[in-house]
């Protein structure tokens, strides 16, 4: 009864953050699976709150401990400042043996972690944030980075206004690579 | 004197409230003394606190461990109890390592500071009004969809049961609400601030939530299973506000000073074998099932009304009083899985998920489902699979040089916390020789026989 299907997704996400050097800790799989679910599409059976330092979702953090428990992951600790990377566990070949590779997403994984997976923890969760602002209520940069600043006043308006045009830019070329619907807010009008 | 009844809360002063109400403390065999003021008992003495009287903490539990008889009501109490004491630690400037949470927390000669303390504690102390009968895990069965007891604590905190007498008490029943539920379950999907989100995690947290250390102490007791303690005090002591420091991120979230990591240690630990001996017994989930499929063959509709009213009218004491009167009349809707609670008649388990099978096969439970379902009928088989939401076992830790590290990068003990999952195969005690032997005889042939996509090796 457990999700075959889904662990083998998360865990390819995570093997692609590691194959890009990230050092794939919680943020990095939460903030990349926000993406790949609702910005890409793709289905992680994860509802995302806007949490203290961006969106978070308690259902990814429910399915990776799944997953731990079925060790098909574990956490790896790292020395100061960074915290565990997210590495396969005792039976994920198990898992790899048992469940087809998600290659209808492959794309989408591959352009995410390229984009996301070597970013630095703070500006993961501006990113973030700047997607959540964006999907809930559009409207133009400016407008989106004075909303970040209200909802999480520790970013400054400069990170914040640099953190809409990145993920403007990533829209941009992603529905360039047909990868995102062309009526997905920003990147601008199409 | 000045009539306040027309200002909001937040226009009120606290402090002059506090002052005008008498302390009262209630005998607590985990805290010693619960202490709560004359305004505070107010809310106690609600009909929705009253209720919790009536609600076991661990629903069937007392079947197997005699002394788990206690009640949602004493637990809240305790839960408040740490909340306020938690919140006194935490807030305490000297305690403020960083500016990134000294810009956080209230200044303590504040109006807010005092506000805020008394949202914790209400939060607190209401946090489970919601709790079905039995504070039932099988919500997503027994409500309608959508609907978690989080959502019915919402609705009642907010209800005339309830806002009244706490805008009465100068606090908004909103701030309460909201902090009690926490921004995952919040039934609107509310925007958290910083602060808020470390009230709720001060009640809801998984590594020193409140819930959870009360809980887990509280349980201990009465179950008799000593491995639910710890060394509370220290760990409380030791708790702060510390930037979780990750590269260059500064969320901000509980964590401790090294003094108490030993003490955390020992909770997190407590936590994993008060699972595995008592949360997670086999026989306790089984009458949870046999409990669940009772309601829904009792309850009109087979799921629990959602208004406030019907809520407050439902408790344990009915649910008994309904199975007594079905296991006595098999005419009665639920009269089959009331008899297994009755007379102790509950299914027996047969299978459960185990490394080696599992490392065969991911599939095995499924499997033998399966194949017990073909052979016996699946009237006389039951699945359970639970995956608890227990995490926390990474926090950070400020040490005596002044860094602020992750846990498990300070501890290998904490590195070696399992999470654990339970998926069991449980059959009707009638079949339960005739199938162990049938089962012992083809297990290691139905586990191995599948690999990819469910075809046949």
């Amino acid at each position: 009864m457990n999700d075959l299907p889904l662990f083998r997704l998360i865990l390819t996400v995570a093997g692609e953050l590691r194959k890009r050097k990230s050092w794939t800790g919680e943020t990095h799989v939460q903030k990349v699976g926000y993406f790949l679910q609702d910005l890409f599409g793709v289905p992680l059976k994860a509802d995302y709150i806007l949490y203290k330092h961006g969106p978070y979702s308690f259902d990814l953090r429910r399915t990776l401990s799944a997953m731990r428990a079925y060790q098909y992951v574990d956490w790896q600790p790292n020395p100061y400042p960074y915290g565990p990377t997210l590495v396969e566990g005792q039976l994920a070949e198990t898992l790899k043996r048992f469940t087809e590779e998600p290659a209808e997403y492959r794309a989408k994984i591959d352009f995410v972690t390229e984009w996301l997976g070597t970013k630095r923890v703070a500006e993961l969760e501006r990113l973030g944030t700047a997607l959540y602002v964006t999907l809930s209520e559009g409207a133009a940069p400016q407008d989106r980075a004075t909303r970040i600043c209200e909802l999480k006043p520790h970013v400054a308006p400069a990170e914040a206004q640099e953190a809409v045009a990145e993920l403007d830019n990533m829209i941009v070329r992603a529905r360039q690579q047909g990868l995102i619907a062309n009526q997905v807010a920003g990147g601008g009008a199409q | 004197m000045p009539d306040n009844r027309q200002q909001s809360p937040r226009e009120w002063d606290f402090r002059q409230a506090s002052m005008s109400t008498k302390l009262h403390e209630i005998r607590d065999p985990i805290h010693a003394f619960v202490r709560l003021d004359s305004d505070e008992r107010k809310v106690l003495n609600s009909a929705p606190y009253q209720r919790l009287r009536e609600i076991h903490q661990l629903a069937l539990t007392y079947l197997i461990y005699p002394g788990a008889t206690h009640r949602r009501f004493e637990h809240s109490l305790g839960v408040m109890e740490l909340a306020g004491r938690m919140y006194d630690v935490v807030t305490n400037p000297e305690n403020l390592y960083d500016d990134s949470v000294r810009r956080l927390v209230p200044n303590p000669q504040s109006f807010d500071y005092g506000y805020w303390k008394r949202v914790l504690r209400m939060a607190a102390l209401l946090h489970d009004v919601g709790h079905l009968p039995f504070s039932h895990a099988a919500e997503k069965e027994l409500l309608p969809a959508g609907w978690k007891h989080e959502r019915l604590t919402y609705d009642l905190v907010m209800s005339d049961y309830l806002a009244p007498t706490l805008r009465q008490i100068k606090v908004g029943p909103e701030d309460v609400a909201k902090i009690a539920v926490g921004p995952e379950k919040h039934p609107a999907k509310a925007e958290y601030t910083e602060w808020e989100t470390i009230l709720s995690e001060i009640i809801t947290g998984d590594a020193f939530g409140a819930d959870r250390m009360d809980y887990l102490l509280r349980d201990s007791l009465h179950a008799g299973v000593s491995y639910g303690r710890f060394d509370h005090f220290r760990l409380l002591d030791t708790l702060r506000i510390l930037p979780r420091s990750r590269e260059d991120s500064k969320e901000p979230t509980l964590g401790i000073v090294r003094g108490g990591l030993e003490s955390a240690e020992s909770l997190l630990w407590a936590r994993y074998f008060m699972y595995t001996q008592l949360y997670f017994h086999p026989v306790r989930r089984i009458y949870d099932k046999h409990l669940k499929e009772f309601l829904q063959a009792w309850l009109p509709g087979g799921r629990f009304s959602t208004k406030v009213e019907d809520h407050l009218r439902v408790t344990d004491s009915d649910v008994l009083s309904a199975i007594r009167s079905c296991d006595g009349d098999e005419a009665k809707p639920g009269h089959e899985s009331a008899r297994r609670i009755a007379r102790r008649e509950h299914f027996r388990l047969v299978y459960e998920m185990n490394p080696a099978d599992q490392e065969v096969n991911p599939n095995s439970v499924d499997l033998v489902e399966k194949a017990l379902n073909e052979k016996f009928g699946a009237d006389h088989v039951r699945r359970d699979t639970y995956i608890p939401e227990v995490e926390g076992v990474d926090f950070p830790i400020y040490t005596r040089d002044g860094r602020i590290l992750s846990s498990l990068s300070m501890s290998k003990t904490l590195q070696r916390v399992p999470d654990f999952a339970v998926d069991c195969v449980y059959v009707d005690p009638q079949i339960r020789n005739e199938a162990e032997s049938w089962l012992a005889e083809r297990r290691d042939q139905l586990i191995s026989g599948n690999d990819k996509a469910g075809t046949a090796k």
